[in-house]
């Protein structure tokens, strides 16, 4: 069952619900950004292109799964969409701007593992969304991921150079910064709501 | 693929230990971080999840040293995470028979166990390269260290968010629950704060360490 | 699927790589690969099938109960032990009566008492709260013609604002659902007044739901669901009414 339309589904997976700081989805590349804004725009967009891919393969995966009643094969089918899906735009991104696949060099294949992709296959299947409401759904999640990695990086250049006590230097700080970040993502809770 | 001789070392408590503290995946690897914040709201939920991350990891750990030398060096990735998937299947359904109410509070996080860096990382480090008791003694260990780490921020986070810890309450009607405690920002403060504890324990060994060998300088 | 993926497989990734520094082992003959991801394939099916098996009456039997449980506990007057459920698949086609196994596919639950008579009907209610989808279990009455039960089933809204214990301990927004009014027109093919959810304070017709103070998108969210719900199933129930009054005895027979 869907009551929600597809503006409040894109809202709600880039702000409201943020893939990142609201269901902790995508935490590694997130922690281990680094602290150029551009790696982690391009990162961002090379996510959002593998989870819309990705999420379009699922769907259909997913049809043909229920068709002849084989759910208990859509784990594995899954992972195997989205490592296709990241080598097909690995393939892509060679292709198309080598510069761009050299700047985004090991960060690629890392996608593989990024529990954001699967979640989002996930989650969309035990929601039930539509074929459209499956895509409006990928990029606004992607759309999330690129918004929170981005602040990170922003945040990361001040925190390291910041005159904070050692102990707390690297992981620790990093997650309290994400906890604030969290904190006021929460704050467009009930946004797109009537 | 010959036997390499590391698989002759006898098993020892360290193979066990060294996954609980030592190289405790969460604290110390920062492995695995996704489904353990995202489902440690509460402590009964941590370990569901810790149990949930055992059960896979001994699983594909003793398939994966079983068929260590069958599987070619260059498909062997993919035939874990086939394995993986295939135990992380059968357990979403073993939840799902056993408790409505921990199936229901870990949703498709279950499922998520699949790309749980640690599980994939025993299988390609040590589970390919030991024989099936040792790696299922590292395994369990790894997957101790685990649940270790997820009780810790679960409990914590259910203490202060809800006043109850495993359901029972601790405090009295009075007590004015930190709700973002069990809210998403909760998760990351809760987790940050134990890096921290670990950051600063291990600092202090390492002091220890370098004040021990001075003395003995000093003294020899 | 080469993945340089975590920093424990790093160096190994290099070893395909670069070929520096590690023994290479020759590429097998896409046979052995075959064989090797075939006989994988195969334990893996074999496991997941069995698991599959074990698993699946144990669950399709919890779901049951649990939905059973629900039904009773919502519809007021129900009597556990001697009553019986029926499930129903309600449509615009008419009222069509499901077992057990296909209960799934069930919008309407009714319960009759031990001589067969229909004690209430239940339906489900979801719509969008403050985070996510709520989803609720609710009581109606055709003969008051009103929702006089209801029960949250799933809720993710804040603790202690808009969560199922909360929602539940409130007296005053759960007394909206005691007597709501949801009557259908005189040619019985739509609500007179469809439910609205009105401010905290603010009700001053039947078919309004008080909203609870501090949590309005929770309120809006069960309000929403029980006028989806009812826009649709109440007006198809009053028209098929007169199947839905009494089952033969022999089918409350426990």
């Amino acid at each position: 069952m869907q009551p929600d339309s597809l503006w409040f589904i894109f809202l709600s997976a880039f702000l409201v619900n943020n893939f990142v700081l609201a269901y902790f989805l995508g935490l590694c590349p997130f922690l281990g950004v680094s602290g150029k804004l551009d790696t982690a725009w391009n990162m961002g967009l090379a996510t959002t292109f593998v989870m819309f891919v990705s999420s379009l393969c699922a769907y259909g995966i997913n049809l043909l799964l229920v068709e002849y009643h084989l759910e208990f094969l859509r784990l594995i089918s899954y992972i195997a969409v989205i490592a296709s899906a990241v080598q097909l735009v690995e393939m892509t991104v060679k292709k198309l701007s080598p510069t761009l696949f050299r700047a985004l060099g090991i960060y690629l294949p890392l996608i593989t593992t990024n529990c954001a992709i699967l979640g989002l296959a996930l989650f969309q299947t035990i929601r039930d969304y539509s074929f459209f409401q499956s895509l409006v759904f990928s990029i606004g999640a992607g759309a999330g991921f690129t918004v929170a990695i981005m602040l990170m990086a922003g945040l990361r250049t001040r925190m390291d150079l910041a005159d904070v006590p050692t102990v707390s230097r690297g992981a620790a700080m990093s997650f309290m910064l994400a906890g604030l970040l969290s904190l006021t993502f929460m704050g467009f809770a009930g946004l797109g709501a009537h | 693929m010959a036997t390499l001789p590391s698989e002759k070392k006898p098993i020892t408590l360290d193979t066990f230990l060294r996954g609980v503290w030592e190289e405790n995946p969460v604290f110390v690897m920062l492995l695995g971080l996704c489904p353990a914040l995202a489902v440690t709201n509460s402590a009964v939920n941590a370990i569901g999840m810790g149990g949930a991350t055992i059960f896979v990891l001994l699983g594909s750990s003793a398939l994966v040293s079983l068929l260590r030398n069958v599987i070619p060096k260059q498909v062997r990735i993919a035939s874990y995470i086939v394995i993986i998937a295939t135990f992380v299947t059968i357990v979403d359904y073993a939840i799902h028979a056993l408790s409505l109410e921990l199936y229901g509070a870990l949703g498709a996080f279950i499922q998520l166990i699949v790309v749980n860096c640690v599980i994939l990382g025993r299988a390609e480090s040590f589970a390919s390269k030991h024989r099936i008791t040792k790696s299922l003694v590292n395994a369990f260990g790894v997957g101790v260290g685990f649940t270790f780490a997820l009780l810790c921020v679960g409990s914590v986070r259910e203490i202060l968010g809800a006043g109850t810890l495993f359901g029972f309450p601790l405090f009295g009607e009075s007590f004015q629950p930190w709700v973002v405690m069990v809210l998403p920002p909760g998760g990351f403060f809760v987790t940050g704060g134990w890096l921290l504890v670990f950051a600063w324990w291990k600092e202090r060994k390492q002091r220890k360490l370098v004040e021990q060998e001075e003395a003995l300088h000093a003294a020899g | 699927m080469t993945t340089e993926a975590n920093p424990s497989v790093a160096t190994h990734s290099e070893a395909n790589h670069s070929g520096v520094g590690a023994p290479i082992s020759p590429m097998p003959s896409p046979l052995v690969l075959i064989r090797t991801l075939g006989l994988i394939a195969m334990i893996a099916g074999l496991l997941v099938v069995l698991a599959y098996q074990i698993t699946d009456p144990i669950i399709k039997e919890k779901e049951l109960l649990a939905l059973e449980k629900a039904v009773f506990e919502v519809i007021p007057g129900a009597d556990e032990k001697t009553a019986t459920r029926v499930s129903y698949a309600l449509s615009s086609h008419g009222l069509k009566r499901l077992d057990d196994d296909s209960a799934a596919d069930a919008n309407l639950f009714a319960v009759y008492d031990s001589s067969g008579e229909l004690v209430g009907l239940a339906m489900q209610g979801a719509a969008q709260g403050y985070s996510d989808v709520v989803r609720t279990l609710f009581a109606y009455n055709p003969e008051c013609q009103c929702i006089d039960g209801l029960t949250v089933l799933k809720s993710t809204d804040t603790p202690g604002f808009g969560d199922k214990k909360t929602v539940e301990h409130n007296a005053k927004f759960m007394a909206n659902f005691k007597d709501l009014s949801v009557e259908v027109t005189p040619d019985k093919k739509a609500i007179a007044h469809p439910i609205e959810t009105v401010k905290h304070g603010a009700k001053t017709e039947p078919w309004q739901v008080d909203a609870m103070s501090g949590a309005t998108f929770s309120s809006r969210g069960i309000g929403n669901g029980l006028r989806a719900a009812t826009d649709e199933l109440v007006p198809l129930i009053q028209q098929n009414l007169s199947e839905l009054e009494s089952v033969p005895k022999t089918e409350v027979s426990k």
